[in-house]
């Protein structure tokens, strides 16, 4: 059983996992990687952005030159690196043309392909999955057995349930410390799943989001009078299709766009996924190698 | 086009079962599973609007209950009856004029009445049935024009009665009518006893009946081949009248007994009074009924019996001037049909009957049409189902 697509394969090549800030206190990986960071052997200068550490710049150049240049050395990879997936009943949805492809599984084959990027990178990384109230965590690794096991874990995940209480989530308070790089699978629907990525980009964790949404949030093909009901909270709703079209289209924008703007400012590079688009579009926009991802 | 059963268009009714199933379709009664709720409004309810879908189905199932009504409805169908119709009776040649006048509708008067550029069935027909059946189906205001031969069969014992007067033409035919005609016979007389008290009066009656010459031979009588041997055991041959003087039973000899299977006709002349079984029809019996002869099939032949003994004392007919034609008659069994009479002598009574004429029921036609159109619904609604699936 192989969760990534063909497809999406040779797009994994393309991808990098970092995080901005440097990691200078995690030790030596097992791989040497091309990472950037604080490190013995020095790579370049590059331009002083918002939010290096001021002990990085380099004073001396700014002396000769009278501009901010951080110094940037290969850095010994011990990037840690979780996963986070919401596995509440909000993500069991999918589209009605293509019935066997729900959010979760998107959200599976994401999860799937950042392992595989870990694990050629050499970090360590964890798998984290939310749902039916609780919290179930695959600590942080590295290696083939590592990959395994959160394959396993993703393979048998069900979506299902509410989102976990603040007191279900402690561990991944006490299991994360700052400066792990965070990527958060979640339609955001609830909003305790944006508080939570709030509270940890706060907390200096590098927190990345892929919001994967139906094609028919973003249409709302529905021509019919429907009962609608809501899988998460148990409410429905009858009403006709047509007519109340243009005000949710309306205001479910209007909702991403202020979840994109909050998480945004929070530090936080948000990218939302449409079911129907290739899966290698969030993955490369975030984590592309060359050229200017947005997390960058 | 009428309705035989108006309040079977009650069912009409059931038309709003379609109209209903097909509103009911649009509300889905399955919910649909919508993360997104809380930010779909409830403000428009789906109730507001009746639409309908599947227009095609829709009117298909409506035709088909609609038909459904009709038929239970009982419609029938009233053919436009011609001012004048003219009957054929099948015995008749075809003139030059017939079935060319195009004003006046001609058919055989045969079963069903077809038209009369088919050839007619039959030209033995049930006249008199023919007549009234054509009489009651047809509205009064249809002249009946009725050609009929001269020699009128299929009569019945009933006096013709018809709610209206047939215009009567009668058409002397060439060829006489159906029936057996008088042709040569050859007759023979078989008899043990030269003393047989029958022999004297049965010769004397032939010898009549043929005649000396041909001239002296009464008009319409058979010509007789007389075949008088003295003997039992001679063979019949080409004889078609055997008269058997003699009490000897001519079913024990071997020869007699296959000519009359065969269809011979004897004639059993017994010294001595008949016992003859009383639930044999008499083909002939005298004025005061005491003398008779019974006839009774053997094979396909004929054996008849008098009564009594032939002779002056106990038939009284033997001395009588008719005893040929008595004679002849006996000869044939089979009487002329009783149900032919002369055309020209039919009259008709007119009697006030209040007969509506029979309408053409519209129930197959329905059916068909039911069944055309049940099979077009059930192709599209299943055609859609798999579409859907």
């Amino acid at each position: 059983m192989d969760l990534i697509p063909a497809e999406l394969r040779p797009h994994l090549k393309r991808l990098r996992l970092s995080t901005r800030i440097s990691a200078q206190t995690y030790g030596f990986g097992l791989q040497t990687s091309r990472n950037r960071g604080s490190g013995l052997e020095f790579a370049q200068y590059r331009a002083y952005e918002p939010g290096d550490e001021p002990r990085m710049i380099d004073w001396k150049l700014y002396a000769r030159s009278d501009r901010h240049y951080v110094r940037e050395a290969e850095r010994d990879s011990a990037l840690r690196v979780w996963v986070v997936i919401d596995a509440t009943a909000s993500m069991a949805q999918f589209d009605r043309v293509r019935p066997k492809h729900s959010r979760l599984d998107s959200a599976r084959i994401l999860a799937a392909s950042l392992f595989e990027v870990a694990l050629r990178q050499g970090d360590r990384f964890g798998l984290i999955v939310l749902g039916d109230g609780r919290l179930q965590l695959t600590s942080a690794d590295s290696g083939i057995r590592q990959r395994d096991r959160c394959l396993l874990t993703l393979d048998g995940m069900q979506a299902g349930g509410h989102w976990p209480d603040v007191a279900a989530l402690e561990p991944l308070w006490s299991r994360t410390a700052a400066h792990d790089l965070i990527i958060v699978l979640s339609d955001c629907f609830d909003p305790a799943a944006a508080e939570l990525m709030e509270r940890l980009a706060r907390g200096g964790r590098e927190v990345r989001s892929i919001q994967p949404l139906c094609a028919e949030e973003r249409d709302f093909p529905y021509t019919q009078g429907h009962c609608f009901f809501d899988p998460e909270t148990g409410d429905e709703l009858l009403t006709d299709g047509p007519a109340a079209r243009e005000r949710f289209l309306a205001e479910f924008e209007a909702a991403q766009q202020a979840l994109a703007q909050r998480l945004n400012g929070c530090g936080i590079a948000h990218v939302a996924h449409y079911l129907d688009q290739p899966l290698q579009d969030p993955l490369l926009r975030l984590f592309a190698m060359n050229g200017r991802g947005a997390g960058r | 086009m009428s309705l035989l059963a108006p309040l079977g268009l009650l069912a009409l009714g059931g038309l709003l079962l379609p109209l209903l199933i097909h509103l009911q379709r649009q509300i889905q009664r399955e919910p649909v599973s919508f993360a997104a709720l809380r930010w779909l409004s409830a403000a428009a309810r789906p109730r507001g609007r009746l639409r309908l879908q599947q227009w095609l189905l829709l009117l298909l199932r409506m035709l088909l209950i609609a038909l459904m009504a009709l038929l239970m409805a009982q419609p029938v169908w009233q053919p436009a009856a011609p001012d004048q119709l003219e009957l054929v009776h099948p015995a008749l040649p075809l003139g030059e004029s017939d079935g060319q006048s195009s004003e006046v509708e001609s058919r055989w008067l045969s079963p069903g009445f077809p038209p009369i550029e088919s050839p007619p069935a039959s030209a033995v027909v049930d006249t008199a049935s023919l007549l009234r059946e054509i009489d009651a189906q047809l509205p009064l205001s249809t002249e009946l024009r009725v050609r009929l031969p001269a020699a009128l069969d299929g009569m019945d014992g009933e006096r013709l009665a018809l709610r209206r007067q047939p215009v009567i033409e009668v058409v002397q035919t060439a060829s006489e009518p159906p029936g057996r005609p008088p042709s040569a016979q050859r007759w023979s007389l078989r008899f043990d006893d030269p003393e047989h008290p029958a022999l004297d009066y049965l010769r004397a009656g032939m010898a009549a009946l043929s005649g000396a010459t041909p001239a002296d031979r009464q008009p319409g009588a058979a010509l007789i081949d007389l075949d008088d041997v003295h003997d039992l055991n001679a063979a019949p041959g080409q004889t078609q009248v055997l008269w058997w003087a003699s009490e000897q039973n001519p079913a024990e000899i071997l020869a007699v007994a296959d000519w009359l299977n065969a269809g011979g006709v004897l004639i059993w002349l017994r010294a001595q009074t008949a016992t003859t079984d009383a639930s044999e029809a008499p083909v002939w019996h005298s004025a005061d009924g005491e003398r008779a002869i019974h006839a009774r099939r053997v094979g396909l032949g004929w054996l008849l019996q008098p009564s009594s003994v032939l002779d002056a004392e106990n038939f009284a007919e033997v001395l009588q001037p008719g005893f040929p034609k008595l004679l002849q008659r006996w000869a044939d069994p089979q009487p002329p049909p009783a149900n032919r009479i002369r055309a020209d002598a039919l009259q008709p009574r007119m009697i006030e009957a209040q007969t509506t004429p029979s309408p053409q029921s519209l129930q197959a036609p329905l059916l068909w049409l039911i069944l055309i159109v049940l099979t077009v619904e059930r192709l599209l609604a299943l055609g859609r189902q798999r579409s859907r699936r």
